[in-house]
């Protein structure tokens, strides 16, 4: 049996961890969570609170919350589907990416670990041939920098290490990674 | 239709000519270009543009506007005012492939012609500094896989040719593998610019202290005992007379040129360019005699001048193979050679715009390009070309000297020729 006190602990510590000083207007998860049915029927597999966290990590959808697809919540539904779509942009790497600062310099290409390891071309400078290997993350399309794939990520798969080569190394600012 | 994706295209965006680009094509179109940057994106994406010249034209009466004509019969014209004239000038061959390049140098010689290149008088200087004590360029390759600092000497490389640093400094080559992580970037500037923005070594600095700076770098190195100064053959040092914080900065750039084993230097257009060397004349003689001594002194340092026009070096190559009797002038100087009965032939040059109007009235010009431009408008007889590299093919050089084979993704149009073609009909006309 979970210890109350020891889940409430828990709980606080998620949302702690992913509610954001609003500065810049990024929503948090306490903005999600107003929106949410609020009953802890336990339907989706959790209580609301850490729903509203896994919402705004990307990991859950909306349509994930039976109740809120009752009638009675449609308003809450659609509220709830623009407030996670910056956080759906950001991906659950947190990577965001500024098409208008962009020049399509491709160092983002290179510079990626993962582009590396699945594209043999970029140690040497090169962007990769068509078709791109699945799990390469940075291609440049049209002049700007687009993302293919966050499977491989450093920053998405376990042990999520706080990789900020494509940050960093940017020369154009055009990439930002939200915590 | 599925798409058909075109690799290993060449970019004739800038004088880098990245040969990485990937084309996703359709009924023989442009539909998505891949790992292009914003620049190459752009002139590939134009090729499909209905804004391209199409058809050849031929204006008969200064009063008039030019008719559409046969390629024939504005060929007919061209070569009969090519004839006639007193005087030909031919611009813009730096934009041409190797091969067109060649038979325009053949055509000037043939016809007596002045060729005027723009930055002509800068690359003269330096290359005959270079000459002169017995420098070497780099390769890309070769920065990529060697180089630990990179000095980019009046040079902002990121706006002018923004993959550059991804193909040396940021990439991991073969003795370098952990890439930026163990490469040094450097910039010295008349001003911040982005390039500045990402150097690890900044300095910035009015455009009078460039030789101050070389002065202050000298001192430095030859005081840290990485140079000798009995190497150096100019004595004519100048003042180190700096601020404490640009002197410091100095320091810091010698100290990273001792701890190098492989530094480049990239001459930008803040130093190459004819109102700088003007004033101040012995900076290149002085910067060529100091990596010199240093090479001399067994700390390796390469140079490459940074020229962005995409196939510059590939035109200095063919004139420095060419006999001497080609006259080449630079481009500025193009209005002293104007007199009435001048003819010039444009190829893929919209020197219209960078010489003063009123030079350019009354003036006969036979244009060869594939977009409409001020010369265009001028012109008298006009030729469409296909886009080389895009839809033609052929050769182009390399900035660092090295010759690419093009591969076009777009298969030329039976009634399209491409600038050789053109080239090529009009020699072979004037023979007739």
């Amino acid at each position: 049996m979970i210890n109350p006190t020891n889940n409430i602990t828990l709980l606080f510590g998620v949302f702690k961890k992913h509610a954001r000083v609003n500065q810049t207007g990024a929503i948090n998860a306490l903005d999600v969570y107003k929106e949410l049915p609020k009953l802890n029927c336990k339907k989706c597999g959790m209580l609301c609170m850490p729903f509203a966290v896994e919402l705004l990590k990307g990991d859950k959808k909306p349509e994930d919350c039976p109740p809120l697809l009752e009638p009675k919540f449609k308003a809450n539904i659609e509220k709830l589907r623009q407030l996670v779509k910056p956080a759906k942009q950001a991906t659950a790497t947190g990577i965001m990416l500024n098409q208008d600062a962009c020049d399509g310099c491709g160092v983002c290409v290179i510079a990626c670990p993962i582009n590396s390891r699945f594209s043999q071309e970029c140690l040497s400078g090169k962007a990769p041939d068509q078709p791109f290997p699945d799990k390469d993350i940075y291609t440049l399309e049209n002049g700007k920098c687009k993302i293919l794939s966050i499977d491989e990520c450093r920053r998405y798969v376990p042990p999520k290490t706080n990789c900020r080569i494509c940050e960093i190394y940017c020369p154009r600012y055009a990439i930002e990674i939200k915590t | 239709m599925p798409l058909e994706k075109k690799n290993r295209v060449v970019c004739t965006g800038c004088s880098l000519l990245c040969d990485d680009i990937s084309i996703d094509m359709q009924f023989n179109t442009i539909q998505t270009v891949h790992n292009a940057c914003l620049r190459g994106t752009k002139k590939f994406q134009f090729s499909a543009s209905k804004d391209r010249l199409k058809t050849p034209g031929i204006k008969t009466n200064e009063n008039e506007g030019r008719v559409d004509a046969s390629h024939d019969d504005a060929m007919e014209a061209a070569v009969s005012l090519l004839k006639n004239a007193s005087n030909v000038v031919i611009t813009g061959i730096s934009r041409l492939s190797n091969a067109a390049q060649e038979l325009a140098v053949q055509l000037a010689t043939k016809l007596h012609a002045t060729l005027a290149i723009q930055d002509f008088d800068v690359f003269k200087q330096v290359v005959l500094t270079i000459d002169k004590h017995g420098l070497e360029f780099f390769t890309l390759g070769e920065a990529l896989n060697n180089a630990d600092l990179l000095l980019f000497w009046g040079s902002n490389v990121i706006d002018l040719s923004p993959k550059f640093l991804t193909k040396t400094v940021f990439s991991r080559g073969r003795y370098r593998q952990s890439g930026k992580e163990v490469k040094k970037l450097a910039v010295i500037d008349d001003y911040p610019t982005p390039t500045m923005e990402r150097a690890d070594i900044k300095i910035a600095v009015e455009e009078s202290d460039h030789d101050a700076i070389l002065t202050a770098l000298i001192e430095a190195l030859a005081a840290n005992k990485i140079l000798d100064p009995a190497l150096l053959l100019q004595t004519d040092t100048g003042s180190s007379n700096l601020s404490s914080n640009s002197a410091s900065l100095v320091k810091d750039l010698a100290e990273a040129m001792g701890n190098s084993e492989y530094c480049t230097v990239m001459l930008g257009e803040a130093i190459l360019n004819p109102q700088f060397l003007e004033n101040h004349p012995v900076f290149l003689e002085r910067l060529f005699d100091f990596i010199k001594a240093m090479n001399e002194g067994k700390k390796k340092v390469a140079l490459l001048p940074m020229f962005y026009t995409w196939n510059f070096a590939g035109l200095m190559q063919e004139l420095g193979m060419a006999s001497d009797n080609v006259d080449a002038i630079d481009l500025q100087e193009l209005p002293s050679k104007l007199t009435s009965g001048t003819v010039i032939l444009a190829l893929g040059s919209d020197f219209v715009s960078k010489i003063p109007r009123a030079r350019v009235d009354g003036l006969q010009v036979v244009c060869v390009d594939f977009k409409r431009t001020p010369t265009s408008d001028l012109a008298t007889i006009l030729f469409p070309v296909t886009i080389t590299g895009i839809d033609s093919g052929g050769t182009a050089t390399r900035l660092d000297g090295i010759s690419l084979n093009l591969n076009p993704p777009v298969e030329k149009k039976e009634d399209a020729l491409s600038d050789t073609e053109i080239l090529r009909d009009i020699m072979n006309k004037m023979q007739e």
